[in-house]
Formats: structure tokens, C-alpha cells, sequence
């Protein structure tokens, strides 16, 4: 009976951390092609951005073409929020840069297999993967790391 | 001596004794930024420049120009100028073109740089033909966009100065997507003069136009300046 009760103890604690991970913010990086010099690129992803549910902090690096953009994921997923950004002026063929340390290649084979995601390609320079997403199905952020978490687990 | 055209210097101006005009530029009314038109677009600009002195003398420069990248760090500029005064109506002023060569980033910052020129030929064959250089820096914060200009002007004949001038602007957004600005431009030494120019600064789609009215003064002269463009990308 105890046994029982500490391992629904502990499975309770994990889940209620899991989900704390889950809704962590996460700072996500999309490279734009815009050069970004002009007043209304950065002030118009300074305006729009923050109204989206979710994002804390948005912040240009014109000399990288980098946006960074803290969000915590809740109502709206991850990938709602990547065509938002590819709405914006400076936005348009942007692309979300996943963190790839390893091996670019396999993490874009995986990620390139989640529904919803439109294109996985490796960069193996920005030790990342450029994703792009579909309309439809919505990707979370959780289905990313799933993905990346494989290839993680299969090189060690 | 003429007033000087819009395509001369700012500083030029200043230094002849006349407020600083405007630069054709896509953000600003004064100074330039590194900004270079989007490739396969012109701009269509029309530019305005007044001075209205105390006792309501008032001389304008319309400003038509042209601007196109001709490749992907160099943008091309060339307009010409008409100009009214009290003394005398509308008439063809002068012919110029600008280069502006955007040379990167300051190493290490987010400073851009760019590097501008500019040559003017005025109708009038007793004047002298100018030139003006610019020196560029620009950065993008959250919340404004920053520009300084280091300017050197010179006529096209002997034994006429050289003539150097500082500008340093701010454009910050508004809260309905407009922006407000407060550009200053001096003629070193500053007694030369100092045109200061707060404005208002829309963007619609492919169409941005720009309002400013400030205040010239120098060692002895006060004036009021009325600046205005309207710019169509196509």
C-alpha cells in the first residue's frame, strides 16, 4: 500500500514537472531573409509579436538576420506562431532554426517526419535545422523535442 | 548667392546661411541610413522644403527623385530641384545624383555603416557644381531607430571651403504604428547653425510619407523649416 502511494507520488511529481517543462518559456530563434534596416521591420515584429498569446519577448538581431522570440507555449502552438512571424514585412521565406548540436542531418530526418512540419533542412553551420510548418496539422513544441529527443537517444 | 539646393548638403546650407534641407532618404527627412531599396522595387519620392523667416519670407525646394538598388549594397538616386522664392517664381533649379553604398557592420557592434555621395549641378551656369559626402552609421533598437551622419561638403571650384556638418536622429514607434522622430543637424563649428526637426513619420503598405516642422538658427538668423515627403514603392 505504501509502495503505491510513493510511486503515485512520484509519478504525479514528474508529470506536474513535465508539464512545468512543457510550459517553460523557450527562447526560439527564426532566421529571416530581410535585411532588416529599415524603421518598420523591426517596430512592426515589436508591435505584432508581443500581442501573440504566448510570446514574452521578441528581439532583433539585424547583423545575424535573428529573431528571437521568447514563448510560452499554451493556447496556441508553436507553429501558429511561425507563420505569424512569417507574415510580418521582414518575415517572408523566415525560417524556425531547431537546435541541432549533434547531427544535423538525422535531427532533420525526424524532425521532417512530424505531422504538420513543412520542411526540415540542415544547417550544419547554425549547428541547427531550418523548419518550416504547415497550415494544418498544428505542431507543438513538445512533438519537436520528442523528435529531436530520439535522434538524441539513438546516437548515445 | 542662390539658396542652396535640397541635394547640397544639410550642412552646406547651414554654413551659406540657410537652414538645412532635406535628404530624399526613405526614413528620415534630414539624414540617411544604410537602408537600401528592396530589390526589383523603385521608389517614387517627392520631397518639400521650406524656410519661413520672421518677417514670413518664404523660399521652397520641390524635390522629385528616383530610387533603385543597382545591385545589393548600392542604391541610386537622381532627382532634381524647383524652387520658389519671395523674389522670384517657380523655376528649374538643379540636377543631382546620389550614391549611397551600405559598407556593413562596425565590427563587433550592430552599428551599420553606409557610405553616401552626392553631385549637383545647378542650372544657373554661374554656379558652382557641389558635392556632398556622408558618412553613415545607423542601429536598430527595440524601440527607435538611431542614425548619425558625419557630413563634408565642398563646391566644384577653387578656392571655395570645404564645409562639415554632424547630424544624429531618433524615430521611435508609435503605439497605431506610426513613428515619431526628432532629427538634429549642425554645421560644425555649431554657431554655423543647427536645424532642429521633430516629425511624424506613416507608412501605408507601399506608400510612407513624412511631415516635419522645426526651427533653424544660427549666429544671426532664426527660422522656421517645414520639411514633407511622400514616398510610393513600386
Amino acid at each position: 500500500m505504501r509502495n503505491r502511494i510513493l510511486r503515485a507520488a512520484v509519478l504525479a511529481a514528474v508529470s506536474i514537472a513535465a508539464a512545468h517543462a512543457a510550459a517553460a518559456p523557450r527562447t526560439l530563434s527564426f532566421r529571416v531573409n530581410a535585411a532588416c534596416t529599415c524603421a518598420e521591420c523591426s517596430f512592426e515584429a515589436n508591435r505584432v509579436l508581443p500581442r501573440f498569446d504566448g510570446v514574452r519577448k521578441v528581439s532583433l538581431s539585424v547583423k545575424d538576420r535573428r529573431l528571437d522570440v521568447v514563448f510560452e507555449e499554451g493556447k496556441r502552438p508553436l507553429s501558429e506562431l511561425a507563420l505569424q512571424v512569417s507574415k510580418l514585412d521582414m518575415g517572408q521565406g523566415s525560417v524556425l532554426l531547431w537546435p541541432a548540436d549533434e547531427d544535423a542531418d538525422r535531427a532533420a530526418g525526424a524532425l521532417a517526419r512530424v505531422p504538420g512540419v513543412r520542411s526540415a533542412r540542415a544547417d550544419a553551420k547554425a549547428h541547427a535545422v531550418a523548419l518550416t510548418f504547415s497550415r494544418s496539422p498544428a505542431v507543438a513544441l513538445a512533438q519537436l523535442d520528442a523528435a529531436a529527443k530520439g535522434v538524441a537517444h539513438a546516437s548515445s | 548667392m542662390r539658396r542652396p539646393s535640397a541635394a547640397i548638403l544639410a550642412f552646406a546650407a547651414v554654413a551659406l546661411g540657410a537652414p538645412a534641407v532635406a535628404h530624399h532618404g526613405k526614413d528620415f527627412l534630414l539624414l540617411s541610413t544604410d537602408d537600401m531599396p528592396l530589390p526589383g522595387h523603385a521608389y517614387a519620392l517627392v520631397s518639400s522644403d521650406t524656410i519661413i523667416d520672421k518677417d514670413g519670407a518664404r523660399s521652397t525646394e520641390i524635390t522629385p527623385s528616383l530610387l533603385f538598388a543597382a545591385g545589393r549594397n548600392l542604391a541610386v538616386e537622381p532627382h532634381f530641384h524647383v524652387a520658389k522664392s519671395s523674389e522670384q517664381s517657380w523655376r528649374y533649379d538643379a540636377t543631382a545624383l546620389g550614391l549611397r553604398y551600405a559598407t556593413g557592420f562596425l565590427p563587433g557592434t550592430e552599428w551599420r555603416t553606409a557610405v553616401s555621395l552626392e553631385a549637383e549641378k545647378p542650372k544657373d551656369s554661374e554656379e558652382n557644381s557641389s558635392g556632398e559626402l556622408r558618412l553613415i552609421g545607423a542601429r536598430t533598437y527595440p524601440a527607435a531607430l538611431v542614425a548619425v551622419n558625419l557630413i563634408a561638403g565642398k563646391e566644384f571650384a577653387p578656392h571655395t571651403d570645404r564645409s562639415y556638418g554632424i547630424g544624429v536622429g531618433a524615430l521611435t514607434p508609435l503605439k497605431n504604428g506610426d513613428r515619431a522622430g526628432l532629427e538634429v543637424v549642425a554645421s560644425l563649428p555649431f554657431a554655423d547653425g543647427v536645424e532642429i526637426l521633430p516629425g511624424y513619420y506613416l507608412s501605408r503598405g507601399p506608400y510612407s510619407a513624412k511631415l516635419g516642422i522645426g526651427l533653424f538658427t544660427n549666429r544671426n538668423v532664426t527660422t522656421s523649416t517645414l520639411h514633407a515627403s511622400v514616398i510610393a514603392r513600386f
